[in-house]
C-alpha cells in the first residue's frame, strides 16, 4: 500500500502546538483534526509528516499516537529536557480517517503534527 | 485558427483562445456576441480575491470578483486555482452555478494545481462587467484567516462583426470561435 498512498499528493496542513499537561492513557489530546465537513465533496484522510515536539515533563515520557485507547502507530520515546522530532520515513505510512489523538506517560509534552491530508 | 480552442492544454500553462483579427462569438446567456479581435494582451498570474476569514466548518458568503471585470466590447480568459485550503464555488453571473452536474455544483481546491496543472478546466470566460462570483467551503475543523484565488490569463479588445461576416460565419463560409461567458440551466426536456 505504500506506493499508492504516495502516489496521492495531498495538502499539508498541520495541527496546533499542544501541550499535555495531563498524563494517562484516560487523558488522550486531539493533535489533528480530520475535516469531516457535511458540505464538503467527498472524504477526507491523511497520512502524518511530522511530529514535533518538547518533553519538560522532568522524566523520559513515552507518547502514544492513537484513536482513543487505541494505538495507530508504535509509542514513541522522548527524552527528558528534549526536543523531539520525527519525519515521515520514520514512521509508519498509516492512512487516517478519524481524528488523531496522543496521550503521554509523563505529564508536560507539547507536541505538534503536520499531516498530508487527501480527499 | 482551427488550432485554438477553449479549455486547451499545449506545451505551456495556457494559449490564447483567439488571435488579432479572428472572429469570436461570445456566449452571454441566450445572446450571442459576434466580435473581432482588435488588441490582445496576456494577464500574468495575480491575486483575483480574497472572501477573507471563514469560521471552521463554514461556507462564506457569495463574494463579487470585481477585479476579473472587464471593459466594454472586451473578453477576458481567465484559468485560476487556490491558494488556500477550502472549496471553492463558482458562479457566472450571480445566479449561474458554473461546473454543475445533475446534483453537484463542482468546486475547485488546492488539489487542482497538481492534478490539472494547466489548469485548463478552470477555464471561464468574462463578458465586458459581468463579474464572476465565488464562495469558498472551509470544510477544516480549524478557521481560516483568509480564503484567496490567484487568476491568469488573456485580455481581448473587440469590434462588432459586420452582418455580412456573422451570415458567412453562420453559413460555416467563415471561421469562428465561440466561447461562453455565462452559465445554462440546460435544457432537460
Amino acid at each position: 500500500m505504500i506506493g499508492v498512498l504516495q502516489a496521492r499528493k495531498g495538502v499539508r496542513l498541520q495541527g496546533t502546538p499542544i501541550n499535555m499537561v495531563l498524563a494517562g492513557i484516560g487523558n488522550p489530546y486531539i493533535i489533528f483534526q480530520l475535516s469531516n465537513y457535511a458540505a464538503q465533496v467527498g472524504t477526507k484522510t491523511f497520512r502524518i509528516k511530522r511530529i514535533q515536539g518538547l518533553n519538560e515533563a522532568g522524566a523520559d515520557s513515552i507518547i502514544h499516537i492513537c484513536a482513543g485507547v487505541v494505538d495507530w502507530l508504535p509509542p514513541l520515546l522522548t527524552l527528558n529536557g528534549m526536543p523531539f522530532d520525527f519525519v515521515e520515513d520514520e514512521l509508519p505510512e498509516v492512512e487516517w480517517a478519524v481524528d488523531m489523538q496522543c496521550w503521554t506517560a509523563v505529564a508536560n509534552v507539547t507536541i505538534q503534527v503536520e499531516v498530508e491530508e487527501i480527499g | 485558427m482551427a488550432d485554438l480552442y477553449p479549455h486547451k492544454s499545449g506545451i505551456g500553462l495556457m494559449e490564447p483562445v483567439a488571435l488579432i483579427g479572428q472572429n469570436v462569438c461570445i456566449f452571454y446567456g441566450s445572446v450571442k456576441n459576434w466580435r473581432r479581435v482588435t488588441y490582445l494582451e496576456a494577464i500574468p498570474p495575480f491575486q483575483a480575491l480574497d472572501i477573507g476569514a471563514v469560521a471552521a466548518q463554514t461556507v462564506s458568503t457569495k463574494t463579487q470578483c470585481t477585479r476579473l471585470e472587464m471593459q466594454k466590447n472586451e473578453f477576458g480568459q481567465f484559468r485560476w486555482f487556490p491558494m488556500d485550503n477550502a472549496e471553492f464555488k463558482f458562479w457566472l453571473p450571480h445566479v449561474d452555478g458554473r461546473f454543475t452536474l445533475k446534483n453537484l455544483q463542482v468546486p475547485v481546491d488546492m488539489n487542482i494545481t497538481d492534478i490539472d496543472p494547466c489548469l485548463h478546466l478552470t477555464e471561464f470566460f468574462v463578458w465586458e462587467d459581468h463579474s464572476p462570483w465565488f464562495d469558498a467551503t472551509n470544510f477544516m475543523d480549524y478557521p481560516m484567516t483568509q480564503t484567496r484565488i490567484k487568476a491568469m490569463g488573456f485580455r481581448y479588445v473587440t469590434s462588432a462583426l459586420e452582418k455580412e461576416t456573422v451570415i458567412k460565419i453562420e453559413a460555416g463560409a467563415e471561421p469562428c470561435t465561440y466561447v461562453v461567458a455565462s452559465g445554462n440551466a440546460g435544457n432537460p426536456k
